[in-house]
């Protein structure tokens, strides 16, 4: 569709009323976004002195570093468990977020709600909740111990399936409030013309629903996959030391090993590959989607 | 003929309202018949009903012959036009035309030949790649027929299927899917609060009102016949004028009308054994000329209001003596005669006794 012109007062400079609306978020942009990857990139081209300072210079000393294959080893082991945190969350999270737009307005309200409750806890603290689930005299450990004690105590905490469940517990409101949205936005007229036209149950997702919610996919899986590639909080607490992940050390790189410049390099490195993985997304997406 | 869907008393209640109450009707193979009546009347809920997509609550529902009350939509051999085309945006214009074709697995070689088929059947050919964002009003239209014709249903439904076009293109559209009808020999069934449309595109109209059938009959039935005063108000505009029967002899009646008009008519026209009920006079009837003090058989009227129309002028005149009785008229909107008949003006009223109707039911 083309966007309509918008109305513009005769005598001022075409859209100044627009800059002035947008100036707020651009001046936010450039102040927290902009700068910071500006600075990050040029930390990466420094080196560290031995008292762990940066000296600014230009060498790609660090970006050779970051393609060791220990990094490397953990990169993919990142992308890994983002991945099957977002498929997880796609697989959890879009029949519910499907169910709750085709609710009754009421009872798709008190949905809506249940989802976001969870945001009312600090994010920390339900993540020592799990802790409190999931270590060897905690809550699933004593169910367990309950119902089956010959297979008691569960060596939960501390695996990767601990911090899968945490990656996807703390994710899963992000992929499903998009989907829900463009769920909701979906014409029940177009699954009653599906139907018509011969479409049973199960051929009228893959053909109507699917294709029509993508847009709300693809920003829930862009919510869930990036945080959960750099996320350390989750990582730490559930995986221990035993499962390092990019975010836990690029957090070690400026926190511990105070070599700061190395850690903006793989900082840097995780952002080119979202960009990348954007704009693969963005060529990949379908001429209709594009159009109303 | 023969019957192509046969509603067996369907109805359809939710919870304590009726939204439909047991529906009769036969509708032969190749008619086009209409569902008319004003919204919420429960003409789209049976549309519904034959769709699949509604349950009905009470009767069955057989399609040449057959039993398809409980058959899933996607099963049944009827294909809409939705209201506002529900086209797929996803998908170009063969996509959505294919859609019913891919779903029954038709064959490539054959979906192509018959998607092309189609599109040269609304005279869409070198559009198909287009999106349906990138598409007209009344090209939208054409491929939401198109996409159900495609499948060569045996039942064609269409929901309002112009609502959405503008005046000009509506007369446009409706003579094509007139012609397409004819050319194709499909039944079609159209739900529609248009009475205009109604009459110049069905064989039969079917009259709702308040989820039960009023009349079914021809246009001109409806028209000239209606069985009921909703009917006769509802299709066109309708003067309902008291009548009492003061006479009669040899297969005619004697009728005095409101406002003292009197009449002798053919006694089919007059509901046997009543003694008094209302006379149907369509405003075209109302015959008018500036009055001159003649008298019978005219009445004695003044002209209350003029809309102007065009071609024509809708008039309101007051009978001078039908206690406070206002009748509709026509008169060709010419300019010559325009002060005999202006706003105050004494007319003349005369309706002539042939062409008169009274309601069956009072």
């Amino acid at each position: 569709m083309t966007p309509a012109p918008v109305a513009r007062d005769p005598g001022t400079r075409p859209g100044a009323l627009a800059w002035l609306l947008l100036a707020p978020l651009l001046a936010w942009l450039a102040l927290f976004v902009v700068a910071p990857a500006l600075l990050l990139l040029g930390c990466s081209l420094g080196e560290r002195d031995e008292f762990g300072q940066v000296l600014w210079g230009f060498s790609l000393e660090n970006y050779a570093r970051v393609l060791d294959p220990i990094y490397l080893r953990i990169f993919l082991r990142s992308l890994g468990f983002a991945a099957l945190t977002t498929g997880l969350c796609l697989l959890i999270g879009y029949p519910v977020a499907y169910q709750i737009a085709r609710a009754a307005p009421r009872v798709r309200e008190l949905l809506l709600l249940l989802v976001m409750v969870p945001f009312w806890t600090s994010f920390l603290v339900r993540t020592y909740a799990w802790m409190a689930i999931l270590r060897e005299e905690g809550l699933l450990n004593a169910l367990v111990t309950w119902l089956q004690p010959a297979w008691a105590p569960l060596g939960l905490l501390y695996t990767p399936a601990a911090v899968v469940t945490g990656l996807v517990y703390s994710y899963l409101p992000f992929l499903i409030l998009p989907v829900y949205a463009s769920v909701e936005k979906l014409d029940g007229a177009l699954i009653e013309a599906a139907h018509d036209l011969g479409a049973g149950p199960w051929r009228v997702f893959p053909a109507v629903i699917l294709p029509l919610t993508l847009p709300g996919i693809a920003a829930g899986v862009t919510l869930v996959f990036v945080p959960a590639v750099a996320m350390f909080a989750v990582t730490d607490l559930l995986g221990g030391a035993r499962v390092p992940l990019i975010g836990n050390v690029i957090q070690n790189q400026f926190l511990q090993a105070r070599d700061w410049p190395f850690g903006a390099a793989l900082g840097v490195a995780l952002l080119g590959l979202f960009l990348v993985s954007q704009l693969v997304l963005r060529a990949l997406r379908p001429r209709g989607a594009l159009r109303g | 003929m023969s019957a192509s869907i046969e509603l067996d008393g369907v109805g359809k209640r939710y919870g304590t309202v009726t939204a439909v109450c047991e529906v009769r009707l036969t509708i032969a193979a190749g008619e086009f018949l209409t569902l008319l009546g004003p919204s919420g009347c429960g003409k789209t809920t049976l549309l519904r009903m034959i769709a699949g997509f509604e349950a009905p609550t009470a009767g069955r529902i057989l399609l040449g012959g057959e039993d398809i009350t409980g058959v899933p939509p996607h099963r049944r051999p009827v294909n809409q036009v939705f209201q506002g085309y529900a086209l797929f945006p996803h998908l170009s214009v063969r996509g959505n035309v294919a859609f019913g074709l891919r779903m029954r697995g038709v064959s490539p070689a054959e979906l192509v030949r018959r998607v092309d088929e189609a599109l040269a059947l609304v005279s869409l050919e070198g559009l198909g790649e287009r999106f349906p964002s990138e598409l007209s009003g009344g090209q939208r239209q054409r491929v939401a027929v198109a996409r159900a014709v495609v499948c060569r249903p045996q039942v064609l439904l269409l929901d309002e299927p112009f609502s959405a076009l503008d005046a000009k293109l509506r007369q446009t559209m409706r003579a094509e899917l007139q012609a397409l009808q004819r050319r194709l020999g499909m039944t079609f069934v159209l739900v529609t609060h248009d009475q205009d449309e109604a009459l110049a595109l069905s064989d039969r109209i079917a009259v709702i009102s308040a989820g039960a059938l009023e009349q079914v009959g021809p246009p001109r039935e409806i028209y000239h016949r209606p069985a009921t005063a909703f009917v006769a108000d509802f299709v066109g505009h309708a003067n309902l004028v008291p009548a009492e029967r003061i006479g009669g002899s040899a297969g005619r009646v004697a009728v005095r009308l409101a406002g003292g008009l009197e009449a002798g008519v053919p006694a089919e026209c007059w509901p046997a054994g009543r003694k008094a009920t209302r006379a149907v006079v369509r405003p075209e009837q109302v015959v008018l000329r500036p009055w001159r003090g003649d008298g019978r058989p005219a009445a004695r009227a003044r002209v209350t209001a003029v809309e102007f129309r065009g071609d024509r002028e809708h008039l309101q005149v007051a009978l001078q003596d039908g206690g406070g009785l206002t009748l509709t008229a026509v008169h060709p909107g010419g300019e010559g005669d325009r002060a005999d008949f202006a706003v105050g003006a004494e007319v003349a009223i005369g309706i002539p006794a042939d062409h008169l109707w009274f309601l069956p039911g009072g």
